[in-house]
């Protein structure tokens, strides 16, 4: 008879247990959330109210002339997607100061306008440099959008591209570097 | 008068001689005819002492009869016991001798089964041992997700598609990911593996909404540098322009 009654109590508790068990788990943070967080969070890297980037806007094209000197080393141009057009030349680069929170807007040269917003600034993951929290949309000249989001955490001094808009028997290629 | 023969002294010993033949035969035992019928007469003695020795043998035996059935109980009663005592888990052991005992027993045989049936803590231990595992197990898989990659936060109408208008087709050589959305939105990207890719892209992919286009996102690894030296993966956000 004791037997018995201590079994239900045990019983009882794990079940108790069980049903916590899930919940206790789903409330702690798992490596999943805390990279979100890590990404996310504003308060885990430096406050920083803005940041210096590098737009670079190419002109790729079949032409035959092979990649502009002045693009510098870019060894990603003859690897595809972007070798499929065999000519790159550099139509633009700038230099600009991405404030925080302000989008910052880039003429080009169809008409249309990038903008680039710097959201924030955010630790890296184990053993990684900072990262920047940036938002790009591209709009063409007749005000329609050609990119309506782009939302990246990019790393430092590596350019990430934005490609396909048509441009004079080629397309634009558009490179954004946080210096 | 014919002297009457064994058989019909025999039936008249037992009164199953008919008439006439009944009455001839007293009147041959007569004690007027005490000679003519002392050999019947000897037999008569000798068939009414078989008949007294066979009377008090069957009443031998009859009292013996009569306990047969109280030894079959008795029996019945020492068998009884012993098999419920079987039945019982753990029995006490307790004297079986008395039948007044047997009705205890009897309960205690019945309510065993219905003890056993009733055992909810086992069957609520059991469940919630299997349910402990479980939420273990799920409490260890939250804990170690499979390798993390960025998550596309998708807007209203996206959805997937294979990115047709691309201008190559990437190969496993160009070591390529390539992730496509149609033109109504942007994929989930997956960011390359680093390990295979370098030191992981340029940049991570949060979320793409192409629009109304077609759109794919390209990690592009190579033997391009970054600022500290290091091999990177570049990542390329390819639309096309109808």
């Amino acid at each position: 008879m004791r037997t018995s009654a201590w079994g239900i109590v045990l019983g009882r508790s794990l079940l108790v247990l069980c049903c916590f068990a899930p919940a206790v788990s789903l409330a702690a943070p798992t490596p999943a959330a805390e990279i979100g967080r890590a990404v996310a969070g504003p308060h885990d890297a430096p406050v920083v109210a803005d940041v210096k980037a590098e737009i670079i806007i190419l002109h790729a094209t079949n032409d035959g002339k092979g990649i502009d000197p002045g693009i510098g080393k870019m060894p990603e141009l003859a690897q595809p997607p972007f070798s499929s057009y065999n000519s790159y030349k550099l139509l633009n680069k700038d230099a600009l100061k991405l404030i925080k929170g302000e989008a910052k807007e880039q003429k080009l040269p169809d008409g249309g306008k990038l903008a680039v917003t710097f959201k924030d600034m955010v630790k890296g993951k184990k053993g990684e440099a900072t990262r920047y929290m940036l938002k790009a949309m591209i709009e063409k000249s007749d005000g329609k959008a050609f990119l309506p989001g782009l939302d990246v955490t990019a790393r430092k001094g590596e350019y990430f591209f934005i490609a396909g808009q048509k441009y004079e028997k080629g397309i634009l290629v558009i490179g954004i570097k946080i210096k | 008068m014919t002297p009457p023969t064994d058989l019909e002294l025999m039936m008249y010993f037992d009164g199953e001689l008919e008439e006439p033949r009944s009455s001839e035969v007293r009147a041959f035992l007569a004690p007027s005819e005490m000679g003519s019928s002392s050999g019947a007469h000897g037999k008569l003695g000798g068939l009414s002492l078989i008949a007294t020795l066979v009377r008090e043998n069957a009443h031998a035996s009859a009292a013996q009869a009569d306990s047969i059935a109280g030894d079959v109980m008795k029996q019945i009663d020492a068998e009884q016991p012993r098999a419920l005592k079987i039945g019982l888990a753990k029995p006490k052991p307790e004297p079986i001798g008395s039948r007044v005992k047997v009705p205890v027993l009897v309960s205690r045989a019945l309510r065993a089964p219905a003890a056993a049936a009733n055992d909810n803590g086992r069957l609520i231990f059991g469940l919630s041992a299997l349910a402990a595992a479980a939420a273990a197990v799920l409490f260890l898989w939250g804990k170690n997700p499979p390798a993390e990659a960025p998550t596309a936060a998708t807007g209203a109408g996206r959805a997937e598609a294979v990115a047709t208008d691309m201008p190559v087709e990437p190969t496993p050589a160009t070591s390529i990911a390539a992730h496509s959305a149609d033109s109504s939105g942007s994929p989930a990207t997956d960011a390359p593996d680093e390990g295979a890719l370098g030191e992981g892209p340029s940049a991570e992919v949060a979320s793409v909404d192409f629009g109304s286009r077609a759109g794919a996102l390209y990690y592009v690894s190579g033997d391009n540098t970054g600022a500290d030296g290091r091999s990177t993966t570049t990542t390329v956000v390819w639309l096309t322009d109808e």
